[in-house]
């Protein structure tokens, strides 16, 4: 249990789903088309948010980024954060090639200063940073499908110090997929060997999940606002885990929080269908009835941090439910490592 | 010259990726940095691989490339009196 | 609030594989700083580093791992310090004691392995080097660790350029007085890689010579590799304990410069904000800092916003500092953890270590680094600080126990 509130506030997202705040969780529809094998954030209009100055030198993922996190700000009407804090399981992988490809071919010559500085994982939560002109704390979690469990948990920590003036933080998990990382982590049997589109994922009985991406930040407050979507009340964040345990450590957090099963109206899962690690959902969904439970996974596929997509989804689904969901768990994990659980509970406004 | 000229402004408006600009909104004796185009360091480092891979011309450090960079004319000059 | 202490060091680099080792070659001066004679750049013999004077295999072989699993090189660095650490703090994790957590740093992790996957990859004969592929990111040092040592508490994994170790320290510090562990082991490490020294090369802030932080002809800086770690413990698990503690973490600030990506304001504004929350969470003021280790990198760029920003925050009463990266080199994501363990290692023998290859003040500042090994004034208050590309700035203060 938290020692105090942490309020989701507002929330900024560029994803499969569209590019917006709420609204892109709330609308978001089934599978979304996808080509190369993986699915694509649908891309917003960049000189809306960046100048072309500063745009020229981004990739994707600096580009959205930014873009998630003025929406985030902007939804919760903050003007500027107190810290800013990002989670990225491989960080910006379209300039880390660039620079590879060159040194790989012609090591010890001069390179592009441009691709090194921007494939360096914290370059996005800087540069977050400088588009809000925001000097406040500022860190960069590179765990893989903890990166973005572990940004919140600094960000929790903060905004639950006493005495300490810091009262809001953008928390974000932001991935992007290039072909070269699709083809690659495909070699790694990460994704499914046949890619068809719109395959009932959450029944499948083959390997691989659907390769996806997405940034989506979150504007988060020790203090209640009008338009708050959500409260996290806890977070869990295990390395690892058995299925033979799951569900115990699944009522023991519950039962810490105060709550029984029956207390919990809605149960968003990560499952990815991939049939070798989709059974640590199942015994989590043994727990509960089945028209609690819904998933995520197929509207922005799996990627390191896709449990920010999660969240924000649990998050917009119990703010246009208030009155009828008091309490929602999420939970995700990946290849049965970094299993993370989250309760929310809706707000009284 | 005018052709090192209109090659320089095209090189640099695809190796900075500049966006809405074409070659010849650059004006030939215009400040590139700070003010004029804007350009900062990073750019500067930019233009020392350009003049590095496509001149065979060497720059030192980046103090030394502050005089060379200040215009497009300026580039020029140094490219011919320094072009093996 | 809760005090955290540090109990256990470990350090890994290119002046030495232990504590003992580090310690000797910074009480003789000894630098590791000299021709890059394991990685095969072609920019060995233009540019000196610290490299750490043992190959993949020999690391392997002081670790005692059979196994033929693969590990890239930032793991084994990392290994090496992380275990030394536990070791010193007399900390045997075990499944009857509370679980100890993890935050470790890297700026490039498995790239030393990747950049080799990559090269194969992209000449289509990526099948047998998909181990290579494995290792490549972040969390996988942190995971080995982890396996290693028997740490089953929160673990995670920072990444912010040269402030990465420090920010690790940080953040389990705070995670120690939140309560949600009593002992954390904090710190960081970085291998030598081709992205990596032709990357900065890239950037022009590498120097050919032996680097001078804080002096006028500074030209740049030399990379380094190497890791370190603290054990850090709660006054609580001390008092149950008995043990008696290395030095306190009494304050960390963490502040962005938000200027540019690969420069520091020339005020160094993130830098003095850093060092202000330093101060204020240890309730201290500047006059009680007894000496800085400072990021003192000898870039033309970095010494000067820092400088400036000492200035800015001392006034006409900066006390003695040091850069030790003349020492080590640069090692990146490792070396706010590395120069924690030189703090620890000063407030512990009393000493400060000298700012080698230091000639000739720099003009714009009114103050010159440390230049020889000093004994004699008592030293208190450490202020360490560690400032990263992107203007992450973290500032550590270490008090004497």
């Amino acid at each position: 249990m938290l020692k105090s509130s942490i309020y989701i506030n507002g929330i900024g997202a560029v994803s499969p789903q569209g590019v917006g705040s709420g609204n892109v969780f709330s609308n978001s529809i089934n599978a979304p088309q996808y080509e190369h094998g993986f699915i694509s954030c649908i891309e917003p209009n960049y000189t809306d948010y960046i100048t072309p100055n500063n745009i020229r030198r981004m990739s994707k993922l600096i580009k959205t980024s930014i873009v998630a996190s003025k929406l985030a700000l902007k939804d919760s009407t903050t003007e500027k954060p107190d810290a800013i804090i990002t989670g990225t399981g491989m960080g910006c992988m379209e300039d880390t090639e660039k620079f590879l490809k060159g040194i790989v071919n012609d090591e010890g010559s001069p390179s592009s200063p441009t691709a090194f500085i921007h494939s360096t994982h914290n370059t996005i939560s800087s540069q977050v940073a400088i588009a809000l002109n925001c000097t406040g704390y500022n860190s960069t979690y590179v765990h893989r499908a903890a990166s973005f469990e572990s940004a919140l948990a600094d960000g929790i920590i903060q905004l639950q110090e006493k005495d300490s003036d810091t009262n809001n933080i953008l928390v974000g998990g932001v991935d992007e997929i290039t072909s070269t990382i699709y083809d690659i982590t495909k070699k790694l049997n990460f994704w499914k060997k046949d890619n068809k589109e719109n395959i009932p994922l959450y029944t499948s009985k083959t390997k691989g999940a659907i390769s996806g991406e997405g940034m989506v930040y979150f504007s988060l407050s020790n203090k209640l606002a009008k338009e708050s979507y959500a409260q996290i009340s806890a977070v869990k964040i295990l390395q690892k885990a058995s299925s033979d345990t799951i569900a115990d450590i699944l009522y023991d957090f519950i039962k810490n929080n105060g709550l029984k099963v029956a207390d919990i109206d809605l149960v968003v899962l990560g499952n990815n269908g991939d049939v070798r690690y989709d059974y640590y959902y199942k015994e989590i969904a043994k727990q509960f009835e089945e028209n609690k439970i819904t998933y995520f996974k197929e509207l922005c596929g799996e990627y390191f941090t896709s449990s920010s997509f999660g969240l924000a989804f649990a998050a917009t689904k119990l703010k246009s439910n208030r009155g009828k969901f008091r309490k929602a768990i999420l939970y995700n994990q990946f290849h049965g490592m970094n299993h993370c659980f989250y309760l929310l509970s809706n707000v009284e406004v | 010259m005018d052709n090192l000229i209109l090659d320089l402004k095209k090189d640099i408006v695809e190796q900075l990726n500049l966006q809405n600009i074409k070659p010849e909104d650059i004006k030939e004796h215009e400040p590139l940095f700070i003010e004029g185009l804007g350009l900062d360091s990073i750019d500067a480092l930019e233009l020392i691989l350009l003049l590095q891979k496509k001149y065979g011309i060497k720059i030192n450090s980046a103090e030394e490339g502050k005089e060379v960079f200040y215009s497009v004319k300026t580039m020029a000059d140094f490219i011919k009196a320094n072009k093996k | 609030m809760r005090r955290v202490f540090v109990t256990g060091i470990g350090i890994t680099s290119s002046i030495g594989f232990n504590v003992k080792e580090s310690y000797g070659s910074l009480c003789t001066l000894h630098s590791g700083i000299g021709a890059i004679k394991l990685l095969d750049t072609k920019l060995k013999d233009k540019l000196p580093a610290g490299e750490v004077p043992a190959t993949d295999t020999q690391l392997k072989e002081r670790l005692n791992i059979k196994d033929k699993k693969t590990y890239s090189r930032t793991s084994l660095l990392a290994l090496l310090a992380a275990k030394e650490a536990i070791d010193s703090a007399k900390i045997v994790p075990s499944e009857e004691q509370s679980p100890i957590g993890l935050i470790n740093s890297t700026s490039v992790g498995g790239m030393d392995k990747g950049e080799v996957f990559y090269k194969n990859y992209i000449n289509g004969e990526s099948h047998n080097s998909l181990k290579n592929a494995l290792v490549y990111d972040c969390g996988n040092s942190t995971e080995c660790v982890a396996d290693y040592i028997g740490l089953t508490g929160f673990t995670s994994t920072i990444s912010t350029a040269c402030s990465s170790s420090a920010n690790a320290i940080l953040y389990a510090t705070k995670l120690i007085k939140s309560g949600m562990h009593e002992q954390m082991v904090a710190g960081g490490a970085d291998a030598l890689a081709l992205y990596t020294i032709n990357g900065f090369n890239s950037l022009m802030i590498l120097s050919d010579e032996h680097c001078k932080p804080y002096d006028k002809q500074r030209k740049g800086l030399n990379l380094g590799e190497g890791a370190a770690y603290l054990v850090l413990e709660s006054e609580e698990a001390l008092m149950k304990s008995g043990k008696k503690p290395l030095a306190e973490i009494a304050g960390y600030g963490n502040a962005c410069d938000a200027y540019h990506q690969t420069a520091s304001s020339a005020e160094g504004l993130g830098a003095g904000i850093a060092m202000r929350k330093a101060l204020a969470t240890a309730g201290l003021e500047a006059k009680d800092i007894s000496y800085i280790n400072v990021h003192g990198t000898g870039t033309l760029n970095n010494d000067l916003s820092e400088g400036n920003a000492i200035a800015e925050l001392f006034g006409t009463s900066v006390p003695p500092f040091s850069s030790t990266k003349p020492y080590t080199g640069h090692t990146l994501a490792a070396a706010g953890a590395i120069e924690a363990v030189f703090s620890i290692l000063s407030l512990q023998n009393q000493v400060i270590f000298p700012n080698l290859n230091f000639k000739e003040q720099m003009p714009e500042l009114d103050m010159a680094p440390v230049t020889t090994l000093k004994q004699g004034e008592r030293l208190n208050h450490i202020l360490s600080n560690s400032f990263g590309f992107g203007g992450n700035n973290t500032s550590l203060l270490f008090s004497a126990c």
